[in-house]
């Protein structure tokens, strides 16, 4: 879990997402530029309005005066700012989405890059595939900081001074004194409803964020819950805790209606304070009156653009949880480097583990001293119980985990000293979590063989017994897994991931219990398709049942981070004190 | 418009009942906004009138100063009331319908919950019920506002200039014009867009959850380009859409602006002498002209508003359309019994039971027919796909079977209990058991939730967890699940036995209890199990013959169907070739 809200300062943590808004910032000042010109048009619209009426109600008061009067021009300025209000809206509204779009594929690409490069074990650690979910809704919090808060105050910005200035034309004073109080009153609404609502708001993200996940735990543990008759209650508290966020909610709303009471009545004592100026001036006659009416409609009109000015800085506590949360996802998961090239190439597909030590994600020793070579195109066995630190081995030879002492060689290479490509090719590597990608079956199988065609890829999966399955799937290899991969049990899900990667032409092949949950005649069977397609590569295979491993060339036992015993399968069963012959014999059917 | 739009508008309409009456609050304060609207228009006409027209001293404008910035305050304070309402109405409504939601999930089930997908799940009622906020606190009193503010100004403006009212009146058809504009195809623009929008967050997060499988085949670097290209394809999608779509909004623009161009126009040519229509024969003077521009801007604001609440609208509908099956999904409703005494000792019968599961045209059990006697142990066994899971789901309740009945050994029908008190009898042992968030107490608890430490320690004792609990940290006050203490399977497993054991339930159903041990536990549950045998009915799913030792008899099932069910020895016995594997090793580690 990212830490709690922290007051650090807004820029330096939304810094970097400004920037990223620069290349579209052709996009974004047109949207801008709009916005001003759709705003400055319903000023000046209404102003003349209030001016026009003002003026020609006194010219009418004598036939003569009524006469002379020119309304062409006014009349005319009226209808043009209907077309630039008009036209300023919609291309407000085209620029500025387009230019969001781009900029939420970038922040998007930013994301995933962000933490492509992040350690997968240490990531799951840290918080699972939830944390991701959050993530994806952090982007579009992201992208709210240009459209609701930076554009908008900006355009308000220029609109309050181009309300002061068409006010100043006739009097400075007057002028002056409107465009500072709508500055106050556009600068104390936001900056109140920041300052109370921000923590706040973020709070609300928090405690959404924490109970949604607590659904989520809640919802994929439902039969335990169901049969332990705690549903109700979990459900019941869950509600409780859910009327907790909504409070933030409702406070949020209040500071809402607090900025909007606030920001109208300042509005009506600028108004009145303008419309004050203007008729004192007037009854010395050093104004117009038929400009009374202006002033005040000009600044009417002015306030369309602070009005929901609180409302977006008040949310600001939201962008910048959003941030944060990615921020802390970057600082606390190490990144794995890797070098460009290849410092040498690997001459063949020998593996050498030497004195290897590694932790697991928790922190906890996973590998004390661990040494193991396999020649190239050797089949080896690696058994052990859970937690024997036999996954870690997997995880440090594909670079998940940074070991913390020893060497580990491919063809007399260091791992350290292959680019990510180089690596990625000489690994074939089927995990004990298969991720099936909402895509086709087939799709899932050419991410580890991109021109593998029907025919390899339907002898591969008859060949692991999946013959069945796939004939029961409406499209064959067309079809799409439910999420998570639902529409195959478990042992069917390991074999198509061991199948993904039987089919990489990759020289090393890791295999992470491939035939857990099966039963011993299909075991048996996926074990000899595997060591028939794994002819001519190195194997090393993890497992814990020893069934049938007498086919290999040699069995490894791990036990507590050492490795106990390695020998040929034949020789370990010939000493019957073994730890392979003791597994051998207690493991049936 | 379709049916579906119906439904789903119709049903949204009917949860609103759940709000109280903070909607009509809202809408009143609204109302009464507009009201206060006509004080502040007097107010600055006055002002104009005054000071053009009569020459007033600045002595005159004392009364209108004086209301001016009383009337904003008041119409400040109408849209606190009106905002807070809102958010009020629409938060009761998301609590009541959570509410629902979440019993509505118990009601269904595990099994029905599973095919859902648990994110998707969390999804609807999460964040879906949520997306419903702004649709209550902000659509709904909106378009009432749109109907009343508009209404209020044009009884106010008519008796002063019919001419004026006309020009409002005229361009007042083209509110609902506009409303239906706004609205055509709009649901299904928007759906489309929200859908477009979800399928491209789900392709981020499956690249992001997938990301070591992306890794391992070389591919994560590349995928960067494919986040992007799929969030471009999207944009370009979108924006082909609002493009037209922002036409609508465009034109409201375009009337409301020139509805107040019209009106200065037309007011000023009556001044000039030019125009000599809609005053009702009498004179129009600045007063009652400014008057009905400061009103103008209003009479298309409610609209504006509500075409930006339009949004919550689309997705409050898109919700609908989610959540409303999901609440109609209603499971039969019989009358059971709840109050059963779970008894000492339990055995079931089971008679010609077929099961099926949803979707599936193959039943999962096919004319099961079968007696477990009170404190008997069954071992059942099978190739993966023989019905073993779903004979377990049929026992605990999940699973209602099509045809054929459940019945305990003293003859109670188990359909006539209601599943609470059914579930009550039954300890269970999954094959992927849940860890919860929260501590390993809680998680221990959830099987009893009145046991005490003591009791905690004596379960984990059972299942040889009790080296792993002392070198926790925090004991059983350690957290575990999201962000805690890892747990691994094995360890889970182990916590999901020690449940088992701290729910005092007669009947107890274990999947591959000793699977992924390491020997050590695997011995110790092992003996704590021939312990457990001795005072409950225990059904087990296994491959291991040393747990099959244990059975008093074994049940091989095939397909759906019983192939045998006898002891070990009978068995090996009639089916010479079916328990081969097993004899063999057997006899070795006898050897």
């Amino acid at each position: 879990m990212p830490e709690r809200y922290r007051a650090t300062s807004h820029a330096g943590i939304l810094g970097p997402y400004l920037k990223q808004m620069r290349p579209f910032s052709l996009w974004l000042g047109f949207g801008m530029l709009f916005s001003l010109v759709t705003l400055l048009s319903s000023i000046g619209m209404i102003a003349l309005s209030g001016w026009f009426l003002s003026a020609s109600a006194l010219a009418g008061l004598s036939a003569g005066t009524a006469a002379a009067f020119n309304y062409f021009l006014p009349s005319a300025g009226i209808r043009l700012c209907v077309l630039t209000r008009t036209a300023g809206r919609y291309g407000e509204r085209v620029t500025s989405h387009e230019g969001t779009l781009r900029l939420l594929s970038q922040l998007r690409r930013h994301v995933y890059e962000a933490i492509e490069p992040l350690s997968p074990t240490a990531l799951q650690r840290y918080g699972s595939g939830e944390l991701l979910s959050r993530l994806t809704a952090d982007v579009d919090a992201l992208d709210s900081l240009y459209l609701r808060v930076i554009a908008p105050s900006l355009v308000a910005l220029l609109a309050i001074v181009g309300c002061g200035v068409v006010v100043g034309v006739f009097s400075l004073g007057i002028g002056l004194f409107v465009t500072s109080a709508l500055l106050l009153s556009g600068i104390v609404g936001p900056w109140l409803a920041w300052r109370l609502g921000h923590r706040h708001t973020a709070r609300w993200q928090e405690l959404n964020g924490r109970l949604r996940t607590q659904l989520i735990g809640r919802l994929s543990a439902l039969p335990e819950l169901l049969l332990y008759g705690r549903w109700e209650s979990e459900t019941d508290a869950l509600t409780e805790a859910q009327q907790q966020r909504d409070a933030e909610e409702c406070y949020a709303a209040r500071l809402w209606g607090l900025s909007q009471w606030l920001s109208q009545t300042l509005l009506g004592l600028t108004l009145t304070a303008a419309l004050a100026m203007a008729a004192w001036l007037a009854s010395r006659q050093s104004l117009d009156p038929t400009l009374i009416a202006l002033t005040g409609l000009a600044v009417l009109a002015a306030f369309e653009a602070i009005a929901l000015l609180p409302q977006a800085w008040q949310n600001l506590g939201k962008v910048r949880y959003a941030a944060q949360r990615l921020e802390a996802v970057r600082t606390h998961v190490p990144a794995i480097t890797y070098p460009l090239n290849d410092r040498h190439s690997p001459r063949d597909a020998s593996l050498a583990i030497s004195n290897l030590h590694a932790v697991f994600a928790d922190g906890t020793q996973a590998l004390s001293g661990v040494s193991l070579i396999m020649r190239d195109g050797e089949h080896l066995a690696l058994l052990g119980p859970s937690g024997s630190g036999k996954t870690t081995l997997l995880n440090a030879l594909v670079r998940f985990v940074e070991p913390q002492r020893g060497n580990l060689l491919l063809g007399q290479v260091a791992l350290r000293d292959l680019s990510e490509t180089t690596l990625r090719e000489s690994f074939a590597v089927a995990p004990q979590d298969i991720h099936l990608f909402v895509a086709s079956y087939r799709e899932n199988l050419q991410l580890a063989a991109p021109e593998a065609n029907d025919e390899e890829m339907t002898d591969l999966l008859v060949a692991l017994g999946l013959g069945e399955w796939l004939k029961a799937q409406p499209k064959g290899l067309d079809s799409y897994p439910d999420e998570d991969g639902s529409s195959l049990s478990g042992g069917q899900l390991r074999r198509f991931g061991v199948a993904r990667a039987l089919l990489s032409p990759a020289r090393v092949v890791l295999l992470d219990e491939p035939t857990e949950g099966l039963d011993d005649g299909t075991a048996a069977q996926v074990l000899n398709e595997i060591r028939r397609y794994c002819q001519g590569r190195t194997l090393l295979l993890v497992t814990h049942r020893p069934a049938g491993l007498e086919q290999l060339d040699r069995a490894a036992i791990l036990d507590a981070g050492r490795l106990q015993e390695i020998d040929t399968p034949q020789a370990l069963l010939a000493r019957p004190e073994s730890r392979f012959s003791t597994l051998n014999r207690r493991i049936v059917l | 418009m379709t049916q579906d739009t119906q439904t789903s508008r119709r049903w949204l309409a009917s949860q609103a009942r759940h709000g109280g009456h903070w909607p009509y609050v809202a809408v009143i304060a609204g109302s009464a906004s507009t009201l206060l609207l006509f004080v502040q228009a007097w107010a600055i006409a006055s002002i104009a009138q005054r000071m053009v027209m009569t020459q007033a001293t600045f002595a005159d404008l004392l009364v209108p100063l004086l209301v001016l910035p009383l009337a904003f305050c008041g119409r400040g304070a109408l849209a606190w009331l009106k905002t807070e309402a809102g958010t009020r109405a629409a938060v009761r409504i998301r609590q009541t319908l959570r509410g629902e939601l979440l019993q509505r999930i118990g009601e269904l089930g595990p099994l029905w919950a599973r095919r859902q997908h648990s994110a998707t799940l969390g999804n609807r009622v999460w964040d879906q019920v949520d997306a419903l906020h702004g649709y209550y606190a902000d659509y709904r009193p909106q378009r009432v506002l749109c109907l009343a503010t508009p209404l209020l100004i044009l009884l106010t403006v008519f008796p002063l200039n019919w001419a004026a009212g006309l020009i409002l009146l005229v361009t007042a058809p083209f509110i609902p014009l506009n409303m239906a504009m706004v609205g055509i195809g709009a649901k299904q623009r928007h759906q489309a867009q929200f859908q477009e929008m979800s399928r491209m967050n789900r392709h981020f997060l499956d690249a992001l959850r997938g990301l070591s499988t992306l890794k391992l085949f070389g591919v994560s670097r590349a995928q960067a380009e494919v986040v992007h290209e799929v969030a471009e394809n999207f944009r370009a999608r979108s924006m082909r859409v609002l493009r037209l779509a922002f036409l609508s909004s465009t034109l409201l623009e375009f009337f409301s602006s020139l509805s107040i161009a019209l009106l200065a126009i037309y007011i000023g040519f009556v001044y000039l002498g030019h125009f000599d229509f809609g005053t009702w024969g009498g004179n129009l003077d600045l007063f009652a002209g400014m008057f009905i521009l400061v009103l103008a801007p209003d009479f298309y604001q409610p609209l504006r508003d509500l075409g930006a609440h339009y949004h919550a609208k689309a997705e409050a509908e898109a919700a609908a359309d989610d959540l409303m099956p999901l609440l109609a999904a209603r499971p039969p409703v019989t009358k059971r019994r709840h109050g059963w005494p779970v008894p000492e000792r339990l055995g079931i019968t089971l008679e010609n039971v077929t099961c099926r599961y949803a979707e599936q045209s193959a039943p999962a059990l096919d004319d099961i027919s079968l007696t477990i006697r009170p404190g008997e142990t069954i071992g059942v066994v099978g190739p993966s796909g023989a019905g073993k899971s779903t004979l377990f789901n049929l026992l605990m309740g999940f699973l209602p079977p099509e045809s054929g009945m459940l019945k305990t050994h003293d003859g109670t029908h188990i359909d006539t209990l209601a599943p609470e008190a059914w579930q009550s009898a039954i300890g269970w042992l999954g094959q992927r058991p849940a860890i919860v968030s929260g501590t390993l107490a809680d998680n221990l608890r959830l099987a009893d939730p009145d046991a005490d430490d003591v009791a905690l320690r004596q379960a984990l004792r059972e299942v040889a967890l009790t080296d792993w609990v002392g070198a926790l940290p925090l004991g059983l006050a350690t957290p575990l699940g999201d962000g805690g203490q890892p747990v691994s399977g094995g360890e889970a497993r182990r916590i999901a036995l020690a449940r088992t054991f701290l729910r005092r339930a007669p009947l107890l159903l274990l999947d591959e209890p000793v699977a992924s041990l390491d020997r050590a536990s695997e011995a110790h549950v092992m003996r704590t199990l021939a312990r457990l045998k001795q005072e409950r009915t225990l059904v087990m799913l296994t491959h291991r013959l040393d747990l099959l030792a244990l059975a008093d008899r074994i049940l091989v099932l095939d397909h759906g169907r019983v192939r045998a069910i006898d002891t070990l020895a009978g068995l090996h016995a009639a089916h010479p070739g079916l328990l081969d594997a097993a004899w063999r090793h057997a006899e070795n580690s006898h050897a």
